[in-house]
């Protein structure tokens, strides 16, 4: 909570990102892990057993014995660029496997945590 | 123009799709080679992986003589089946058309120079420590080692140093892919990933387990491959991208049509003589007593002969369930740094167990450790001795009359030798003995030693995995004094394909260890509190133990601890001799079905002879592990008790009106039968095409990097199981390849409630690549059969004179296709 | 299951058992062929010994195929083959007749090359029994036409006959059947250049593998101790046989050590130890070579047959191992010297006059240093158990090695030329010298700061392209 930044940096300003969220089949979980770890983005969230209906149908997660065929939701915030490269790995993908991915605006605070320092 | 490197990998990453993974042999994981085509209805898939593979999807025309001569195939039901196509020739008419259609073979041998320069260097990467000097520069990557050695191999064309070869793989793909559109990569990508489908599908399964030793210590990539050969076919002047379009023609029904009806004719005829003999079971009497023992085994088709046979000794009761007794673990036997995956291909696994001497037997393990360290020795010096440039001379010298006498002994008499080798070894401590499973977390500084995996299992996981053994069984009353979970495994020395025989739902590992695991929950009085909250009530007189069955002799070891029996020992003794007149019993059953001579009468004689199997080097045929597979049965023992399924069925157990929200159903449906379909699928496709699809014949076989085999002197990496392992000889399949049959005694709604939550399960019905059949207790458990796209159709009563044509099965093919496709 | 049995396999498998037994008889009573037969066939003890040994491992090869090869089609071809391969290589060890000598020989490739293509719809098989046929069938021809060169200069038509008049004959027809005998022996025992047949021979099921590599790559030597008086009779002839042998024995095991599937590391041991084998025969000790052979013969047929084993669970990286220590150091210096000392002794060999046969002794020496090396340093055990390894592993093997080899000296009494040691050349040294060095280097691990070799090491010992199998499909075997 302390750190030696001055107060001020601390102030409630907020910054504009876009955030993704993803959600593939059990199986391309590390594909899409690679993508991400790949692009600028500093971090990401996942889940697992994440249950839903869509296009191909329903897919159910609290499965004890399958990890292959329940779904994983992604969920990552940076700039413009970073998500646009995650997006273009995704759109050739997504021709061929199940999955959907929502990019939107969202603000954070503390901007320094989610941009990776180069 | 700069390349998007996340779109070539999302592009690689579908092309992939295609080619399926291929496990190491030491832990052979069955899975269907058209994984990747499973979206695709299985009439359109075959015919796809056949432009790409050149394999065959239906059984070839000799099977279905074969078939059709021993009266497999019921002249009714082929004979409906033709003339639904409109077909009124005689079966013998069609079998000579079909033989006359064949294509003939390649008799000339091709030499590519491409595909000769890549297996060379694939091999020297990814081979796993048979070559004493190993390729350099492999901590780089596949890419950057092969650009090191490139400039000396005089295969490349123009390549005098690491410079002139693009300096990634990102820059590699600039190169090449720079003249072609996006549109084109995929098929690029695809064309070149099915050229070598063994050694890609290696190296698909390597990349994909990055926690693997040799992957991060020597990564490879599909990427970094297609760089690769991109690279060398511009420079070897091959071709870039396929020369004509390997789509499907629009309508691709009209060419294997025949074996396709004959195909469906076969496994209906199958499905109709199971669903009768089913219907004729004895009608199970309720057990009034208390039984003697139960014991659980793998679902494994292999289980079904012995559960038979000892239920037939008396007051015994088995299950079914499946082999890794639900713990999604990887295991460390005691000695060893190895730790292996211990759970099926679909589930990743969550625990890490490690074997631990028990503290009562620590002057056992430590006498262990001293020979252990002693055998290791000698190991390393024969193999240090046999690779020395100038030692090697003389220690041929000295050790060739060893050798000799080793030889003679092994061929000569390998029953005899190994009685011997089993008198000594039980002159020594063995780990099953000494040893137990640790189960409870270390504390917590240790854990973080062991980065991976949480070593042991929490109160929570413990519950959880012994109350779903007993829902999904259906089994929450009438518990005897003794239950046994038995894990199998296979006994054959010299033999590349021993994991295709141990247990496929424990990786290709035996499967006593899970075994173990769950016993020792299901004996902790915590564990026992929590399930009698839950309504599953354990009476305190019984005990869990754990066994292995031996699927090579059929023998069933129990890992007691004699010293300390937790049972009374006649209890012990009894059980004891049970299994073994059950062994007998079954080892006469199965020795039948080998190529072997044994005099019939004499079960003796019988367990000779399997021991003669599992003991002897020379031996390709041990045992048929879970060939003839053809049906998938989910229901209580009771539908099959008493009858003789010929070890041709997958038995899980599962009570319907114990699991009123269909949750267990669910579980199974989606895991175990699952992994049914997978192994069935290997064993249908390495049977219809055992060259494109399987490993060929075991006499010539090489095996390279300690991983795999080739044919001969090499080339591609055979995936799939040996001809050994599916026919009766060259010639006649002991395999009958049908595509599996899962029945299932639930109601209807119930099922469709799941196959509604779960498309990708409902596409494997919908697609065929597995048929359902229900009986369905709200239906007086009629026989209903799941049509392809929903719906049901009865199946006809055995009085009916003539069957009820079906809606659309193996009809009109359109109607298949309108099917909602993913 | 077994739909179509056949008897030919199992009567087959009791003959060659039989003529094993028959064999073991021949060493206790040796048959006098008069008159006639003594022209066609003489048993003298190297006949004896090699139809002992091929018997012997023919007899394996038979009874490990009943479960091997169960089911396989052609069974009662296969097995033909064997056996008339069997019968073949007694004909040919014990033939004096010049005809049947190069009959056999041819014969014997013939077959040989016909097993290795032994399944058939196998496109790469057939190509690689063509491959091997070529060889033999050229190995044939530089066969007769020494056996031509010696018959018309003598005047002969028998072995026996020929080598008798070895000495009245001109040099150049002694030079020239020599080096054609050496080049046939070459081609044979896959000597370096004509490795490649051996290296793309694994289409073979692995029972005729085993056969093969212990038993008819072994007609090299064979040939070289049969003529031993012609090959003995110009030492630069002697010198070359040394230089060839010892070619190969370095190259053989160089491309061993790159080797990544089993079967052709064992092809490349092979090469190698064929290589030390003529090198022996070049040293002029014709019952150390065979002593070899025979000993080769069991240690690659055990491998072959048991090349299912190689599956195996590894992890990358080897831990580097502890230096030896100033004790371990002693013991093992102490056991080389000793292994080498008890050698000699054991087989009447000077220790104190150099020969080429000191050359032989340096070899085991370094077998036994190695030996030691390699258990002193395992520290995981306790020294006791460490130095009690040496003596109780050393002895019993280098006495067994010992006895196998006196026994060949005593049956090869009447073998002519069995024993020449030769003086010590500047070729003895150069090539203790580079043996030496190839076991610091790679010791040390030097070679593997040379990518270059690497390279060319791997590529030398690809097999012919057309016997690759990379595209499945083409595997029509069954």
């Amino acid at each position: 909570m302390s750190d030696d930044t001055t107060p001020k940096d601390t102030q409630h300003s907020l910054h504009a990102l876009k955030k993704i969220e993803i959600i593939v089949r059990g199986e391309k979980e590390p594909f899409v892990k690679d993508l991400l770890d790949e692009s600028t983005v500093s971090g990401y969230t996942i889940h697992h057993n994440v249950t839903g209906r869509g296009e191909h149908g329903f897919h159910e997660s609290r499965l004890l014995f399958n990890d292959r065929d329940g779904l994983v939701m992604f969920f990552a915030v940076g700039q413009q660029e970073a998500i646009q490269t995650i997006v273009d790995g995704l759109t050739p993908l997504f021709e061929k496997s199940s999955g959907v991915m929502f990019v939107s605006d969202t603000q954070v605070v503390r901007l320094d945590k989610f941009l990776q320092e180069d | 123009m700069p390349i998007d490197r996340s779109v070539v990998r999302a592009r690689i990453e579908n092309a992939a799709e295609y080619v399926g993974s291929l496990w190491p042999l030491r832990t052979f994981n069955a899975t269907n080679p058209l994984l990747g085509f499973e979206d695709q209805p299985f009439h359109r898939a075959v015919q796809k992986a056949g432009q790409l593979f050149g394999g065959r999807g239906y059984p070839g025309p000799q099977v279905f003589r074969q078939a059709w001569e021993d009266g497999e195939i019921d002249a009714d039901v082929l004979t409906r089946c033709l003339a639904e196509h409109g077909i009124t020739e005689r079966p013998e008419v069609l079998l000579d058309r079909m033989e006359a259609d064949a294509p003939g073979h390649d008799t000339v041998p091709t030499d590519h120079p491409l595909d000769r320069v890549l297996t060379k260097w694939l091999a020297a990467f990814l081979d796993q420590g048979q070559a004493a000097w190993p390729m350099p520069n492999r901590e780089d990557g596949f890419y950057a080692a092969w650009r090191t050695v490139a400039p000396y191999d005089g295969a490349i064309p123009g390549v005098d140093r690491p410079s002139d070869l693009p300096d990634t793989v990102a820059e590699a793909f600039e190169a090449v892919l720079e003249s072609y559109p996006e549109a084109r990569w995929e098929p690029i990508f695809v064309h070149h990933l099915t050229a070598l489908p063994g050694w890609t599908g290696f190296v698909k399964w390597r990349s994909r387990r990055a926690d693997t030793a040799w992957q991060a210590a020597h990564p490879i990539t599909l990427a970094e491959y297609l760089a690769v050969r991109l690279t060398l076919a511009d420079r070897m002047g091959a071709a870039i991208a396929p020369d004509r379009t390997e789509e499907l023609p629009t309508n691709g029904t009209d060419q294997p049509v025949l074996p396709r009806i004959w195909l469906r004719a076969w496994e209906e005829s199958y499905r109709t003589r199971l669903l009768d003999d089913l219907r004729q079971a004895p009608s199970a009497a309720p057990d009034a007593d208390r039984p003697a023992g139960q014991l659980v085994f793998c679902i494994d088709t292999r289980s079904e002969v012995i559960r038979r046979h000892i239920e037939q000794q008396g007051a015994y009761q088995t299950h079914g369930y499946a082999g890794f007794f639900g713990v999604p673990m990887e295991h460390q036997p005691y000695g060893t740094e190895e730790c292996v995956k211990s759970c099926p291909p679909i589930v990743d696994p969550k625990h890490r167990v490690v074997e631990r001497p028990a503290e009562q037997h620590q002057a056992q393990a430590d006498r262990y450790d001293w020979w252990a360290q002693l055998g290791r020795a000698g190991t390393t010096l024969l193999k240090t001795l046999k690779k020395n440039v100038a030692a090697v001379f003389g220690f041929v010298e000295e050790s060739g009359g060893a050798f000799g006498a080793a030889m003679a002994a092994r061929t000569l008499a390998p029953s005899g030798l190994s009685r011997l080798a089993q008198s000594l070894e039980e002159r020594l401590p063995s780990p099953d003995a000494f040893c137990e499973p640790a189960l409870d977390p270390p504390p917590a500084a240790d854990a973080e030693v062991e980065n991976s995996l949480p070593v042991g299992l929490s109160d929570e996981a413990k519950v959880l995995y012994a109350e779903a053994a007993f829902r999904l069984m259906g089994w929450t009353d009438t518990f005897a004094p003794i239950v046994v979970f038995t894990g199998h495994g296979s006994e054959t020395p010299n033999n590349p394909y021993k994991a295709s025989l141990d247990c496929g739902a424990c990786a290709g590992n035996p499967g006593g260890p899970n075994a173990r695991v769950l016993a020792t929950i299901c004996n902790e009085n915590a564990v026992r509190d929590a399930l009698r909250e839950r309504g599953i009530d354990i009476p305190d007189d019984t005990v869990f133990l754990a066994g292995q069955h031996n699927t090579t002799t059929d023998e069933i070891i129990l890992f007691v601890d004699d010293d300390d029996p937790p049972v009374a020992p006649e209890a012990l003794d009894r059980l004891r001799r049970d299994l073994q007149s059950a062994q007998a019993d079954a080892a006469t059953e199965r020795v039948r079905t080998l190529n072997t001579a044994v005099d019939e009468g004499r079960p003796a004689a019988a367990v000779h002879e399997t021991e003669r199997r599992a003991a002897d080097w020379a031996e390709t045929r041990p045992e048929w592990g879970l060939a003839g597979n053809a049906a998938f049965i989910v229901g209580p023992r009771a539908l099959t008790r008493g009858l003789d399924l010929d070890g041709r069925c997958f038995l899980h157990s599962y009570d319907w009106a114990t699991d009123e929200d269909g949750t267990a159903l669910e579980n199974i449906m989606t895991g175990p039968l699952v992994v049914g379909e997978w192994i069935n699928t290997q064993y249908y496709f390495s049977t219809v095409d055992n060259a494109a699809y399987g490993s060929g014949s075991k006499v010539t076989h090489n095996v390279v990097g300690k991983l795999g085999v080739v044919q001969g002197n090499g080339g591609d990496l055979m995936s799939g199981l040996p001809l050994q392992s599916l026919k009766a000889d060259d010639e006649h399949v002991y395999h009958r390849p049908l595509r599996l049959t899962a029945l299932v005694q639930a109601p209807t709604d119930r099922i469709e409630a799941i196959l509604d939550r779960h498309a990708p399960l409902a596409q494997l019905f919908d697609h065929e690549w597995m048929h359902l059949t229900v009986m369905d207790p709200a239906r007086d458990d009629a026989f209903v059969h799941y049509q392809s796209g929903g719906g049901w159709h009865p199946h006809p009563s055995p009085d009916a004179p003539t069957p009820t044509a079906p809606v659309s099965a193996g009809g009109d093919p359109e109607a298949m296709d309108r099917t909602p496709t993913p | 299951m077994s739909r179509s049995s056949s008897w030919l396999p199992l009567l087959f498998t009791r003959l060659t058992w039989g003529l094993f037994a028959l064999s073991l008889g021949t060493l206790v009573w040796s048959p006098n062929l008069e008159g006639a037969g003594d022209v066609l066939l003489r048993v003298d003890g190297l006949a004896r010994v090699m139809a002992l040994m091929t018997t012997f491992v023919s007899g394996i090869v038979h009874s490990f195929s009943r479960r091997y090869m169960a089911g396989a089609k052609r069974l009662n071809a296969f097995y033909g083959r064997l056996f008339g391969l069997t019968l073949i290589v007694l004909v040919l060890t014990a033939a004096n007749h010049l005809v049947l000598f190069a009959g056999a020989w041819a014969a014997m490739g013939w077959v040989l090359a016909d097993l290795i293509g032994h399944v058939r719809g196998w496109p790469q098989a057939r190509a690689a029994s063509r491959y091997a046929r070529q060889h033999f069938l050229g190995g044939s021809v530089l066969l007769a036409a020494a056996l031509g060169l010696l018959g018309g200069g003598a005047e002969a038509w028998t072995i026996s006959g020929v080598l008798a008049a070895v000495g009245t004959l001109p040099t150049f027809v002694v030079a020239g059947a020599a080096g054609l005998l050496l080049l046939a022996a070459m081609v044979q025992s896959a000597l370096v250049p004509f490795h490649r047949w051996l290296l793309s021979s694994m289409t073979a099921p692995t029972p005729v593998s085993a056969f093969m590599h212990a038993g008819l790559v072994n007609a090299g030597g064979v040939l070289l101790a049969r003529f031993a008086p012609v090959v003995f009779e110009l030492p630069v002839v002697m010198s070359a046989i040394v230089l060839v042998g010892g070619v190969s024995a370095l190259l053989g095991q160089a491309w061993m050590l790159v080797q990544t599937d089993v079967k052709r590391q064992l092809g490349a041991s092979t090469v190698a130890q064929m290589g030390f084998m003529v090198l022996q025969c070049g040293l002029g000790f014709i019952p150390a070579a065979i002593a070899h052979l025979i000993l080769h013969g069991f240690y690659k047929a055990y491998l072959f047959l048991a090349s299912g084993s190689a599956v195996k669970h590894t992890a990358p990286g080897r831990p580097e191992a502890p230096g030896t220590g100033v004790v371990g150091g002693l013991v093992t210096a102490a056991a080389a010297m000793g292994g080498g000392v008890l050698f000699a002794v054991l087989t009447g060999k000077s220790l104190t006059a150099l020969n080429s046969g000191t050359v032989l002794t340096v070899f085991v020496v370094l077998a036994v240093l190695h030996a030691t090396r390699t258990l002193v340093r395992r520290s995981s055990l306790s020294r006791p158990v460490r130095i009690a390894l040496v003596p109780s592993i050393l002895l019993p093997t280098l006495a067994l090695y010992a006895g196998v080899y006196k026994g060949m000296g005593m049956l090869f009494v009447d073998v002519p030329s069995a024993a020449a040691p030769t003086a010590l050349t500047p070729l003895h040294a150069v090539l203790l010298v580079v043996f030496g060095g190839a076991y610091v280097a790679v010791e040390r691990g030097w070679h593997r700061a040379s990518t270059r070799l690497y390279v060319a090491l791997r590529n030398t010992a690809q097999p012919l392209s057309t016997t690759l199998l990379n595209n499945r499909d083409q595997y029509n075997a069954h």
